[in-house]
Order: C-alpha cells, then structure tokens, then sequence
C-alpha cells in the first residue's frame, strides 16, 4: 500500500459513517436526476404555442387542399356562366389563396421546397390569369383561351401534386429524424441509468469493504489483547472504527502500564517471599546446628566429668539440655507454621471423618495403654487442601489426646455444628481446659514464645491451625474451662450448612 | 573389614564434626573417617585435582547440604555425573529439613536423607543406625563393578 492510497484513504476515512452512507445513498440519485433533467429538457424544448414540423405539414396539406378548391370552384364558376365573385374575392387583399400558400410556405425550410411552392404559385397566378380572360370573353369562347386554361389547370394540378409529394418526403425525413433522436434519448437514458446503478453498487461495495476490513482490523487488535500478545498500531482513521481502534489502543497501554504495576508488587512480594524463605531455611540450618552443639556438649561434659561434678552442676547440666531439647522444638514448629503459611493453597473435597479417624488411630498406635472414648460424626466432608487440614485435626486432636491425660473417662468429639449460619468443625474434649481469660493468647505465636504456664506443651499448633482456617477464608473459636476441657471449632463460611452432617 | 572401609564426611562446621566423631566411637563404629570441610574439597578428594590423582574411593559418603565454596547439592550433583563415583553411597546428613533440600537430594540421586536431631542421644542412635546400615548391612558395588563403566 503506498502513501497516496494512505493518504487517500485516511481522508474518506476521516468522514464519520453517517455522512459515508448518505454519500453511498444518494451516489446513484445524482447521475439519474441529471439524465431526467436533461431528457426533459430535450422534450420540453421550443417556444410554447408554434407548431412543430409536424403540424406545418398538416397544415400545408389543408392549405393544398384549399387551394385546389378554390381553383376547382373558379373553374366551376366561369363555366357554369353563374355570376360569381371575382376569383379571389372572398379574400380580404392580396391574390386569392395567398393565405394558404403561406401557410404551405411555413413547410418548408429548405430552398428546393421553397422553389417547388413558388412555381405552384406561378402555376396558380397562371390559371387565375387564363380564368379571367374566359371570363372576360363575351359570347364563344375561343379554343386558344380553352387550351390556354386547360393547360394552366394541368400545370397546377400538377404543381399541387409536386409540393405534396416534397410535403410526404419531408415529413417521412422528419419522422425518421424524429425517431432516430429518441432513440438517442433512450440510449442516453438507459446507459445513464445503468452507470447510475452501477456507480451506486460500486460505492456500496467500497464502503462495505472499507468498513468490513477496518472493523476485522479493529476485531483482530481485540483478539491480540484478549490474547495479550504484541498490538501493533493501525491507523485506522478518524471516524467512529478508527477511534474504536484508538481507544483500543488506549486501553491496552492502560492494562500494560497496570500489569506493569502489578508485575513491580508482585516481583517485590517474590522478593518478600523469597526472604521469607531464607529465613526460614538459615532458621532451619543455622539455630539448630548450635543448639545441636549446646546439647551435645553439655552431654559430653556430663558424660566426661559427670563424676567431678556436684549434684547442683548436675542439675545445671540437665536444664542446659532440657532446655537446648525445647528450643529444638520450637524451632520446628516455627518452621511448621511458617511452612502452612507460604504452601500454595490445593483445594479439593476433603473427607474430615477419615482424617479424623487417622489422626486418632495414629494417637492411640502411639500411646496403647490410653482408654480414650473418641466419636467422630459421620460425612463430614469440606473443601480445602487436605495436607492442611490433615496438619489442622492432628494438632487439635493430639492437644485434646494430650489435656485429657489426666482425666479418667477421656471423652473426645469431632462433629459438625452451626454457627450464625456457618458450617462449624467443633473438636471437643473433658480435659484440663483453660482460663477463657487466656483464651486470646492461645492463637498468638509469639504470646506463646512468653510460656504462659497453663498452656504448656501447646506448643504453636493452635496457631498453625488458625492460619490453616484462615487461609480456607474462616476462623477458629475456643471454648474452654478449666478441669472441664476444651472446645476449638472451625468455622467455615464457604462450606454449605446443614450438609451431609 | 569393617576397618578397611573408609568414612569420608563431608562437614564445615567442628562442632558437628567433633560431635560426629564422639557419636561414631560411642557407637563403636571404628572404620577411619576422612574429613573435608567444603564441597570443593569433597570434590577434589573423590575426584583428584590437576596436581594429584584421586586416591581410594571411600565406601560412604556423610554429605552436609550448608557448605562453604560448594554447596551439598552441587557436590551431590557432580558425584552422580562423574562416572568413577556415580554408584558412590551418599547419605545426605543435615540440619534442614526444607521440602525443596529434601526433594533436590533425593531428585540428584542421594541414597539416604538424615536430620541431625538436636538431642545427643538420638544423634548417637542416628549414627549407630547409619553406621549399622550402611557399613554392614548395605551392599554397594565394589570398585570393580564400578569399573567398566568408564572413568573419567
């Protein structure tokens, strides 16, 4: 496509579509008006009131008509002997029949017809001359004047038959000149009229195309942002598409300047992550291999000098151990928790009274000499990652196994309840129970980290489930009072109520 | 015999070797253990260096994954490329117990993955077990087995 046609094209594109299909329109009306105009024009042409060819010649035919009437009645006259009018009396001036060869005259334009008309006239003023003189004649008329009339007779007969024969030519010429102008017409008519259509047809065409190329254009940089792939810029005029393209345009820009954005929070959040996760891995490596040495070796010393050593350096020996041992634990968990925190979330259907009932199968495997009366309710069924779930029901379930120790019918119950119309997981127990006033305290991990002493041996597996539930979009309740046991119940407002449970 | 059959651990830190090495006599394991202290040198010792040729290969290896110049995971990697050492025992012996140090270890064809558990005790059962497994129980392919496939 080269600049002109470009160029050419920017310009009709630049008309909005409204005035692009009038002109489409009304494309073919131009061309026929004219040619109506100027058919009228032909037709209707001439001065008003004259009388066409056409008409002369039928007038001259009655003015030849007239003529020889006339002659045959001055004839009649001078030989019947009646006293008649002088031969052109009836005539107001002028020789008589002057009228009508006037008349005759007005058909013919051309000099032959004219010279025909003018010896009819000679032949006329010679009948009226020998007419006259018969007239004029007393008594016998003499044979001469007879022949001399008869003669002139003739002669106008004949000159009439003359002017009427070109009269006939004239008008056949006419006529035929008549027709052959219409069938101009016509042609013009019929080829203007075709042009017209054509031309129309032509225009529709080219807008049509030019629209439908424009707005499959205009489709296709929707199909690439749709797709996201690179948009090249079209210029597709000013009109109503070229600004739907423009605006396209503009849009796309808006959304990659977004998604730039986006793509900044969330490399900085992959940074964020990416610490996190280094962090948690020195966590992993770095505080446990001094610890590892802080054990091991009050160990060694135990072992190496346990004998030289008092009971009370014994006994320190012991905590330092104790202690490293604990630490190890709590790092462990920090690390469970922080781990449930950053693993994509896999949701699928989650049967919770089978998880349960491992999780208890597990605990009783591991602790044989404990009579626990556990119920877990049937169906109770969620959806969520299971992995998560699973490390949820074992940290509940082992606190309940674990606080029910010392009581002595152990009850454990996993059930579905109802919370404002919520879908509630309650895992409940007879066990020690807690002080409602610490209740808060319970989720908090690092609260945890200042060892309330009624919650030891927790550990921070509450917490872990709270950020399980929460990240299935719920929470966790607690009930609890001490030396009567513990309710934790996991509300969960995505799941339908009154399910299969 | 059992004497014959040479340790080589893999590990930066003294503390943990020194721990290590009180948990091998406690657990009676009496085999000679040669000790590196980065993953460069693991290497050059398996593999020899310009200078001079590989020796004997051990009959295990106690690889941390922390390492200073060359991590765990790279020695691991190159252990299995190179054909004099790719049936080489490796057991991976670490502190972290990270999904992606665990799958990577296992994925680079580590024999075994072993936390080093924080109390002494169960460190020492962790040797014993180790030592018991690995440099009784097991059968590795002896240096002849090894052969045919081409050193490098």
């Amino acid at each position: 496509m080269n600049r002109r046609s470009i160029r050419r094209r920017y310009r009709w594109s630049a008309l909005p579509l409204r005035v692009k299909g009038t002109l489409v329109a009304i494309t073919p009306a131009v061309p026929l008006l004219l040619i109506w105009a100027l058919v009228g024009w032909a037709l209707l042409r001439g001065p008003a009131g004259t009388p066409s060819p056409a008409g002369r010649s039928r007038e001259a035919e009655l003015g030849l008509l007239e003529l020889s009437v006339d002659v045959a009645r001055d004839r009649a006259a001078v030989f019947s002997g009646a006293p008649s009018p002088a031969p052109g009396a009836r005539t107001t001036g002028g020789a008589p029949g002057d009228a009508d060869l006037t008349v005759v005259r007005l058909a013919f334009p051309d000099a032959d017809g004219r010279a025909r008309v003018d010896r009819l006239e000679a032949a006329l003023q010679r009948e009226r001359r020998a007419l006259e003189k018969l007239r004029s004649m007393a008594g016998p008329r003499s044979p001469e004047s007879l022949s001399e009339e008869s003669a002139a007779n003739a002669a106008v007969t004949a000159a009439i038959q003359d002017v009427r024969d070109a009269r006939v030519a004239n008008l056949t010429a006419l006529t035929a000149a008549a027709q052959r102008r219409s069938r101009t017409f016509l042609w013009i008519f019929f080829a203007g009229s075709v042009l017209a259509v054509g031309g129309g047809i032509w225009a529709a065409v080219r807008l049509v195309r030019g629209l439908t190329r424009r707005v499959e254009t205009a489709v296709q940089i929707a199909d690439e942002m749709s797709r996201d792939e690179h948009v090249e810029v079209h210029d597709l005029g000013e009109d109503e598409i070229g600004r739907l393209a423009a605006r396209l345009h503009d849009l796309m820009r808006m959304i990659r300047a977004h998604k730039g954005e986006l793509g900044q929070h969330i490399r900085e959040l992959t940074a964020v992550n990416h610490e996190l996760e280094a962090f948690s891995y020195s966590v992993s490596h770095d505080l446990r291999q001094p610890l590892r040495a802080i054990a091991g070796f009050s160990q060694v010393l135990e072992e190496e000098a346990g004998t030289a050593l008092n009971q009370e350096a014994r006994a320190a020996l012991t905590r330092i151990r104790t202690a490293a041992a604990r630490m190890g634990v709590l790092i462990d968990e920090l690390l469970k928790l922080s781990r449930v925190t950053r693993a994509p979330l896999h949701r699928q259907d989650v049967d919770l009274t089978r998880l349960a009932t491992d999780v208890i199968e597990r605990l009783r495997q591991a602790d044989p000499t404990r009579n626990v009366e556990v119920s877990v309710a049937p169906n109770l069924r969620v959806t969520g990652d299971p992995g998560l779930f699973h490390v949820a029901l074992e940290n509940l379930l082992s606190n309940a196994w674990k606080f029910t120790g010392r009581t002595p019918s152990a009850r454990i119950t996993v059930r579905a309840v109802a919370h404002d119309g919520q879908l509630g997981i309650a895992v409940a127990d007879n066990g020690a129970g807690f002080d409602m006033a610490h209740a808060k305290m319970l989720f908090g991990a690092f609260q945890r980290l200042l060892t309330v002493q009624e919650f030891d041996g927790m550990g921070l597996g509450l917490a872990t489930v709270q950020r399980i539930i929460r990240r299935h979009g719920g929470h966790v309740l607690a009930h609890g009072e001490v030396g009567r046991g513990a309710t934790f119940t996991l509300v969960l407002p995505d799941e339908p109520v009154g399910g299969p449970a | 015999m059992i004497a014959e059959r040479r340790i080589l651990l893999v590990e930066d830190n003294p503390d943990d070797e020194a721990l290590m090495l009180r948990a091998f006599s406690r657990s009676r394991i009496q085999n000679p253990v040669h000790i590196v202290r980065d993953g460069q040198e693991a290497l050059d010792h398996l593999h020899g260096t310009a200078s001079t040729p590989p020796g004997p290969l051990p009959a295990l290896v106690l690889l941390d994954l922390k390492l200073p110049r060359i991590d765990g995971l790279e020695v691991l990697r190159r252990i299995r490329a190179t054909p004099r050492t790719a049936l080489l025992p490796v057991v991976v012996l670490t502190s972290s117990d990270e999904e992606g140090d665990l799958v990577g270890s296992y994925t680079l064809g580590a024999n075994s993955y072993v936390r080093k558990p924080v109390d002494f005790d169960a460190f020492v059962a962790a040797t014993r077990q180790l030592g018991l497994y690995w440099l009784l129980l097991n059968v590795a392919p002896t240096a002849a087995d090894r052969r045919p496939t081409g050193a490098c």
